[in-house]
């Protein structure tokens, strides 16, 4: 039985006993550490009496592993500078190897075997692209007898743009990531897109994580050029398109990108507009409330994202576990203070742009003239209405020949002067009290940020808190990253709580390990590429994950020390991605809008908001659910609509997370509706069918299978290993392949000999059930 | 062929490693048939029956939960004193001990503008607002004293349904039929029915997981139009027996498989099919209404556009527990009537009073009532306050959040009939009497299902885990 160990390990442990002693909600309120002023001079709260937060806990709680920048042992810092000059990863191969070796030797473990070739490739191409190999390529790696075969195996799959395409996928998992705004509403966001695309493209330029955790907080502050015009009015979260309409009385200054590195970073700003969006909160005057909800979502999204920080829970008193202070939510929310949505920042270059309004300034021309005429007209009969009607149609095609830039959902500083930020008490927005200035949590740093805005027209906060994140003295931040690498290769991180570094989350079961690599990844220039290749090319990670005998199981159950590799099951959309790859059914798809997949019509009708749309009643709002032609959704499932308030099914059925709150890692349960999704299921059968379609098309000539005859057993073996080759990249054992013979044989009997094609359909019959096999959905 | 036994020799092992519960262990070696219980089929399903601590007073549950904070005032709980300082300020006694973010000191009293009346032999009160429910009254038994511990929705439901605020901790239906297992071999132990209002429920899905306990107890939602649960049918051509040869021959390979892999998720996997093939059976039966009387139709209200959403859970409820379903959580949202509380209150009792009223007198008529515990309740209650968080346009006044005393009504196996428990204060601030903790409650709930919940533990990463966490006493006031 899976032990469902997935949550916080330390939480339960320790829970019971903090709670018995913490105080009571509202008790400790009183005793908030001011936000700013008095504290210039102290530093942190390991090494300075005077740091706020050791007067606030009584010099208690500052025992916490994470709290310590990353120590890295002198023979390690020399392994890190080899591993720095080897850009393969076999130098930081080697150190993970001895650090979990010397684990293991100590608790008297040892590691498994190293697992055979199929499965390697199998887990490496699920790990890195979320599909899973071709059979041509499990083939070619099995006989290729080149001692870097895997090596270079390793790189190509990393070069591979499926590679940007699931990294993508992880990390919108963590932003939480979605096309709609949620709440009552739900609308779509019809430029979300770019976000995850510039995902995509960021991961596969292997661009530094540190560069990129600047772009998504502040890559508007990053850009020197910008304009001063009038803009057109936020749609408060959604795009261009629906936001054309309403000009804004207020000039903003929006900047104007030069090249595309910068365009993307101005799409980058996307992520401070990821969280949900309440529209109906002018209609009862709560824009205050929204505000409020926003920053604070905001807030807790980036700690948890970046820092492994829970700052939730110190929005409304202080934190009950950790060294954070109710002040330190509020200095944290500050950095976004003045932080505003805006649909009118422009991501298309200049060439482009002047392109544009070239075409569109001889069409315009055009166009007044035909619409001057066209109210000039008088009567409405004979010739008049002729030329009316030619004029009207004139007017509809030009129009339709106006162009318009690409915008982006991006967000910029709404002034050069940040609105005051106070502590709300007990986190009600109506409730302000002390004023508190940008800083960081202060038993890092008690004073206020030192903030220069970089050019007019905004704060520079947001830059000075990316700065201060990205930066390799913060001890959270690499540490964070590298442990969720690390989950994404083992299942599960070297710190369970993917989300959480506090007293409340789990240690590390190798504290050495996790430092070495965060020391090494910022050594590497923060390459995400990099830090994949030296955890790929350990033998820890490339150990088979079976077990081997009773003694590791006894006294390490949880496999903490690594002595095998840990089975896990494709989570949903590497499922459904597996579903349509090994069917040949999946489509390449480069990026752009969302589509949105068929689903059944008592789903959406459940939905008041997509009801009201599907009436036309939701005032053009996009509240609806736009379905794309079937043929055109076989794409791979990160380039599906992710509404919020109705996942698509078959990712639902397989843990897609809420997308409200920062996923740290996906559950994996076992329910029986999975089972129906893919027995019954519309994805499942059709699936099948392709496959079966694919497979007696694969080789030799299709041979009537129903035709009595005396190759048709051995013709039918032939099907069954292609269909194993295809599907499980595998050949079929002699037990296997009779099992597979006596399905489709009875299918066909019950099918009947009325029917046609019986033999083709008992077939897909049998495929239907190897896609059903544990084996499709786990990776070994 | 591997046995269902050396299938979970593993999970045995692991779990013995951690120091099992006396408890837990002997429900293992019953389920593994090793404890003097048939395995057969039973230790496929995962949900076998398992015996409970002490003879038990009820054997299913139906919980209706009423999410957002139903308001107490205007529905259970008459304050005369109240409505006499309506406008007045709420006076300072009653804030002192006050630190909640959302009940602000300068709030004015707000009377209820409801009309109460006494119902049946005990002269229960409700508000004119349940006259079904007070049509009930003999048969329920009316909580005036909870309170709980936090204030606002998410963690509310979380410590109403898991025993804490954190996610990730196994809800009460996940717990009960771990603890008992399920009657029923064709439907899922623990079922979950969502109000077809439209409105989701706060808490989302963690109401209803499994949290560290394996995931076959994780409630399955059902729905009650269409297919229940989406893919029931077999596709087309594909006949029971076709599917049936088809999971053998996924089981068989996946044996295989296992004798190679030792995958600790093969047995849950198979349990899964196999519950699957058999849902197929029993479902499409369980949600057939064609067969109920014209009565019940009325019963339920569902020939009424306003009650058949609603009723039609409600009837799929009973249908249920006469199935053998152990726990029922049956979903409607959203109580949170911040402002418009008249109206709002309005329409969510024009949907349920009707059908809630209609399952306690069907459940009863059926005698399923006396082996049914039947809850109704929110994860708090309503300030005597307005709210002024979203101003005071008068007529649309509403009432916030309030953890300190509210209104939930048992009624069934083991529960007093016709009984008030419990008291508020003049203003229905505080419960003051006999006050009642929702960690009681789930201790009451499970004493009810023959469960002492200081026993039923769960060892997880080195602590024994229990729904009450480490409160809770069972409410012998209530139990009959």
């Amino acid at each position: 039985m899976r032990q469902p160990w997935s949550r916080t390990i330390l939480t339960q442990i320790l829970f019971p006993v903090l709670w018995l002693l913490a105080v009571r909600p509202g008790d400790a309120c009183a005793q908030t550490v001011p936000g700013s002023g008095d504290n210039l001079a102290a530093g942190d709260a390991l090494t300075d009496p005077r740091n706020p937060i050791r007067n606030l806990f009584g010099g208690e709680r500052l025992d916490l592993w994470s709290l310590r920048k990353p120590m890295v042992a002198v023979s390690d810092t020399a392994a890190a500078s080899a591993a720095h000059s080897d850009s393969s990863g076999t130098a930081a191969a080697a150190v993970i190897d001895r650090m979990t070796g010397e684990r293991l030797r100590q608790a008297g473990l040892t590691r498994s075997v190293r697992a055979d070739r199929r499965t390697l490739i199998r887990r490496l191409s699920c790990d890195l692209t979320g599909l899973p190999p071709s059979a041509d390529d499990v083939d070619a790696f099995i006989a290729d007898e080149s001692p870097d075969a895997y090596a270079r195996l390793v790189d190509r799959l990393l070069a591979s743009p499926a590679y940007g395409e699931r990294q993508a996928r992880l990390w919108l998992d963590v932003v939480r990531y979605a096309d709609t705004h949620g709440y009552e509403r739900d609308e779509f966001r019809p430029l979300a897109w770019q976000y995850r695309d510039y995902v995509i493209r960021s991961f596969n330029q292997d661009k530094p994580f540190d560069q990129f955790i600047v772009e998504q907080l502040a890559g508007d502050e990053l850009i020197s050029q910008h304009r001063r015009e009038p803009t057109i009015s936020p749609s408060l979260g959604g795009g261009a398109e629906a936001a054309v309409a309403v000009e804004s009385p207020a000039d903003d200054e929006v900047p104007v990108p030069r090249t595309t590195a910068e365009a993307d970073m101005l799409i980058a700003t996307g992520y401070l507009r990821l969280g949900q969006w309440d529209s109906t909160a002018a209609i009862f005057q709560e824009e205050e409330r929204l505000q409020a909800e926003v920053l604070a979502d905001l807030t807790n999204t980036t700690a948890s994202a970046f820092l492994a920080q829970t700052m939730s829970c110190c929005q409304c008193h202080d934190h009950k576990y950790d060294p954070l202070s109710q002040a330190d939510h509020f200095r944290l929310r500050a950095f976004f203070a003045a932080v505003r949505p805006n649909d009118s920042v422009i991501v298309s270059l200049a060439a482009e742009t002047a392109a544009i309004e070239e075409n569109n300034a001889g069409l315009k021309t055009r166009l007044a003239a035909l619409r001057t005429e066209h109210k000039s007209m008088g009567s409405n009969q004979g010739a008049d209405r002729r030329r009316r009607q030619q004029l009207s149609q004139e007017i509809e095609l030009l129009e339709s020949q106006l162009r318009k830039p690409q915008y982006a959902m991006a967000a910029v500083d709404s002034a050069a002067i940040a609105p005051v930020t106070r502590i709300l008490l007990q986190g009600d927005h109506a409730s302000p009290g002390e004023e508190v200035e940008p800083g960081f949590p202060t038993v890092l740093a008690p004073g206020p940020a030192a903030i220069v805005a970089p050019r007019p027209g905004t704060t520079g906060r947001r830059l000075a808190l990316a700065r201060w994140i990205a930066s390799a003295e913060n001890p959270w931040t690499a540490r964070v990253l590298v442990n969720r690498i690390w989950q994404q290769h083992f299942g599960i991180g070297i710190v369970a709580t993917a989300n959480d570094f506090g007293h409340s989350g789990a240690h590390p079961t190798h504290p050495e390990l996790l430092d070495w690599l965060a020391t090494s990844f910022v050594t590497n220039g923060w390459s995400v590429r990099q830090l994949h290749r030296g955890i790929l090319l350990s033998e820890t990670w490339c150990q088979s994950s079976r077990n081997h005998g009773p003694e590791p199981e006894k006294s390490d159950p949880e496999n903490q020390l690594l002595w095998r590799q840990n089975m896990r099951r494709l989570d949903a959309e590497a499922l459904r991605d597996a579903l349509l790859s090994v069917s040949g059914l999946l489509r390449p798809y480069a990026g752009g809008r969302p589509l949105w997949p068929n689903v059944p019509d008592e789903l959406t009708h459940a939905q008041p908001a997509i009801l009201e749309a599907l009436k036309n009643d939701d005032g053009g709002r996009m509240q609806g659910w736009y379905t794309d032609p079937p043929e055109q959704t076989d794409v791979r499932s990160i380039f599906l609509v992710r509404k919020r308030c109705l996942p698509v099914p078959f990712l639902q059925a397989f843990d897609l997370p809420d997308s409200t709150v920062s996923c740290a890692r996906r559950e994996t349960t076992v329910v029986a509706p999975q089972a129906l999704m893919l027995l019954n299921g519309p994805d499942g059968i059709r699936c099948a069918e392709a496959l079966a379609r694919r497979v007696l098309n694969t080789g030799r000539a299709d041979l009537t299978l129903s035709r009595p005859s005396s190759d048709i057993p051995s013709l039918r073996g032939q099907r069954v290993a292609d269909l194993f080759r295809i599907a499980l990249q595998r050949p079929p054992s002699a037990d296997e392949q009779q099992l597979a013979l006596d399905l489709w044989g009875r299918h066909e009997q019950l099918r009947g000999d009325d029917v046609p094609n019986a033999a083709f359909l008992a077939f897909a019959d049998l495929c239907r059930a190897v896609l059903n096999l544990n084996e499709f959905a786990w990776v070994d | 062929m591997l046995t269902a036994h050396h299938f979970s020799r593993r999970g045995l092992l692991q779990q013995s490693a951690c120091g099992l519960g006396t408890m837990a262990l002997s429900q293992l070696l019953v389920q593994e048939g090793r404890g003097g219980t048939a395995a057969g089929s039973r230790a496929e399903t995962g949900l076998s029956q398992r015996p409970p601590h002490f003879a038990p007073r009820a054997r299913n549950v139906i919980f209706i939960c009423m999410s957002g904070g139903p308001s107490q005032l205007d529905l259970f709980d008459p304050k005369p004193q109240l409505n006499r300082r309506h406008g007045e300020r709420v006076p300072a006694a009653f804030l002192d001990s006050l630190a909640d973010p959302v009940i602000r000191g300068d709030a004015r009293c707000f009377g209820s503008p409801r009309v109460f009346r006494h119902y049946g032999d005990c002269g229960m009160q409700f508000s004119d607002r349940l006259p079904h429910l007070g049509g009930c009254a003999d048969d329920l038994c009316m909580v005036r004293s909870m309170f709980t511990t936090t204030s606002n929705h998410d963690p509310g439901q979380l410590l109403l349904q898991c025993g804490t605020v954190l996610f990730g901790h196994p809800c009460m239906g996940s717990w009960v039929t771990w603890g008992l297992g399920s009657e029923s071999q064709n439907l899922p132990g623990f079922v979950v029915l969502l109000s077809s209002s439209g409105e989701g429920v706060d808490a989302g899905t963690s109401l209803w997981s499994n949290g560290f306990l394996p995931s076959n107890y994780r409630g399955v939602t059902f729905r009650s139009q269409g297919d229940p649960i989406l893919h029931l049918s077999s596709p087309q051509g594909v006949s029971p027996p076709m599917q049936r040869l088809r999971l053998d021959a996924i089981r068989s390979m996946n044996q295989l498989r296992y004798a190679t892999t030792g995958d600790p998720e093969t047995e849950a996997r198979i349990r899964a099919y196999e519950l699957a093939f058999r849902m197929q059976t029993a479902a499409p039966d369980l949600v057939d209404f064609t067969q109920e009387s014209e009565v019940t139709r009325q019963l339920y209200g569902l020939d009424n556009e306003t009650t058949r959403p609603f009723g039609s859970n409600c009837l799929l409820a009973r249908r249920m527990v006469e199935r053998g379903v152990r726990f029922v959580q049956l979903y409607h949202s959203t109580w949170d009537d911040h402002s418009d509380l008249n109206n709002h209150l309005k329409k969510n009792t024009d949907m349920t009073d009707l059908p809630a009223a209609g399952l306690i007198r069907d459940l009863k008529q059926r005698g399923l009532l006396e082996q049914t515990l039947v809850i109704w309740g929110g994860e708090f209650g309503r300030t005597p306050m307005h709210e002024i968080r979203r101003g005071t346009t008068p007529g649309k006044e509403g009432r916030d959040h309030h953890p300190f005393g509210f209104t939930m009504l048992l009624a069934g196996g083991g529960i007093k009939a016709g009984h008030v428990h419990g008291r508020t204060d003049e203003l229905g601030y505080h419960a003051v009497e006999d006050r009642v903790h929702v960690h009681d409650l789930q201790a009451t709930i499970l004493h009810c299902l023959g469960l002492d919940h200081t026993q039923l533990t769960f060892h997880h990463h080195g602590r024994d885990f229990r729904l009450t966490d480490v409160a809770g006493t069972v409410i012998d006031g209530v139990l009959a």
